[in-house]
């Protein structure tokens, strides 16, 4: 190698790694990255040389619903929804009826309050979740108000908060809804996250999937023991 | 924690990402997303851009973390590449940017390392940055220019003034010395 100037191949990657090179330029270097390790291996010993001067770069704290919109994103991805149950819901929804209300709490509530999970003092041990399935329950077609996970190896059920709270004398209940049955009570969501539960009971005959809904109650949760509130959000269980 | 232990934390945190956890990506974006939005808010100067980059970015890291090679890259350096590209990539997409005035471009922070994060700093910060100072100093400012901003030869030859050609060999001059120092 010459010290007048740097061999054709380590001059793209050095440009590459700057970022000099045209929209073009860089899709042509990344086809060479995937196909030559040599040209690979040029780029990542500029990318070691360069980086630390974003050293230089001020930190900044990213808004909370960036990592909502990821976490929601991986869920959506990994998501089959049973075809017919956004009807089911749509039928159940038209019993109920959607109170203005409903789209207000889950909806215009943009002020993310941080996805908690609070486990249950001497019912769940501080071990760390082993995450099977999520739900991401949301208004049809709206943001997603609730990421729920399910730790099948700890029977529990963690609810986090992404959007929305209620008011001070309702209470967001969670249901279950079983194919062709009522819906099933999972509980009140009073700032009470996580849900330790039979989770064999929850999941439908397949042993992986769950149609999940959250209704606005009286406060300490549906008198009747059925859905009396309007939905606020709904989706599926589905394994990760 | 130091330097050494947020490194292998990370790799940790990686390869678990690379097995499906969840836990270990919002640990992952919970050490780094605030560097890398500093990163990503650099090259394309708008918060809404950057934040659907950063996110991108996350989702990525998800999908790819298997291709991690902690053997052969630096974790850091991994996800700020990621990052980078990902953002110099919608840059060009959205066609070029307004340019800031070129004072704001080119400050040179002092030489603490301020609310560097600690991940950073065992990476050759200081060896980098005084082979920086030895370049020429206007061939130093486009090179930081273009490195930030991720601007093209074209765009960075525009802010200083020079035809592209001139700005090619100021910048492929510069990245022949800084090989050469830090081979030092």
């Amino acid at each position: 190698m010459t010290d007048q100037e740097l061999s054709p191949d380590e001059q793209l990657a050095a440009e590459y790694v700057v970022g000099v090179l045209t929209s073009e330029e860089r899709a042509q270097a990344e086809r060479r990255i995937a196909a030559e390790p040599g040209f690979a291996a040029e780029v990542a010993a500029w990318q070691e040389r360069l980086m630390p001067l974003l050293a230089e770069i001020e930190p900044e704290t990213p808004p909370r619903v960036v990592w909502m919109r990821v976490a929601a994103q991986l869920g959506v991805s990994a998501a089959s929804r049973p075809a017919g149950f956004w009807n089911s819901v749509a039928v159940w929804r038209g019993v109920a009826g959607v109170a203005s209300l409903a789209a207000a709490v889950a909806v215009a509530a943009l002020v993310l309050t941080p996805p908690r999970v609070v486990t249950v003092p001497g019912q769940v041990s501080a071990a760390a979740p082993v995450l099977t399935s999520i739900a991401l329950l949301k208004e049809e077609a709206g943001p997603t108000s609730f990421v729920v996970t399910l730790d099948k190896a700890h029977d529990r059920l963690i609810v986090a908060t992404v959007a929305g709270q209620a008011e001070a004398d309702r209470s967001f209940e969670l249901w279950v809804l079983p194919e062709g049955q009522a819906p099933v009570s999972l509980g009140v969501l009073n700032g009470r996250e996580a849900l330790v539960l039979d989770t064999a009971k929850l999941l439908g005959p397949d042993g992986e999937t769950a149609n999940l809904a959250i209704t606005l109650e009286p406060l300490g949760g549906s008198p009747s023991g059925d859905p009396t509130g309007p939905v606020v959000a709904s989706g599926a269980l589905t394994p990760v | 924690m130091d330097a050494d232990q947020n490194r292998q934390a990370l790799v940790a945190n990686l390869q678990r990402v690379a097995s499906g956890d969840r836990a270990a990506l919002k640990e992952v974006y919970d050490a780094t997303s605030a560097k890398l939005f500093g990163v990503c808010l650099r090259i394309l100067g708008n918060r809404s851009e950057a934040e659907d980059v950063l996110q991108e970015v996350y989702i990525t890291v998800w999908s790819k973390a298997d291709r991690f090679d902690a053997d052969r890259a630096s974790p850091i350096t991994w996800l700020a590449a990621l990052a980078r590209n990902r953002a110099i990539d919608r840059q060009r997409q959205l066609g070029r940017r307004s340019f800031k005035p070129i004072d704001e471009a080119h400050e040179v922070p002092d030489e603490a390392e301020s609310s560097l994060a600690s991940l950073l700093r065992g990476e050759h910060v200081r060896q980098l940055q005084g082979c920086m100072s030895e370049l020429d100093e206007t061939h130093q400012a486009a090179l930081r220019s273009a490195f930030f901003e991720g601007l093209t030869y074209q765009d960075v030859a525009e802010r200083h003034n020079v035809p592209t050609g001139t700005m090619k060999s100021w910048i492929r001059r510069s990245l022949l010395k800084l090989k050469a120092c830090l081979a030092r």
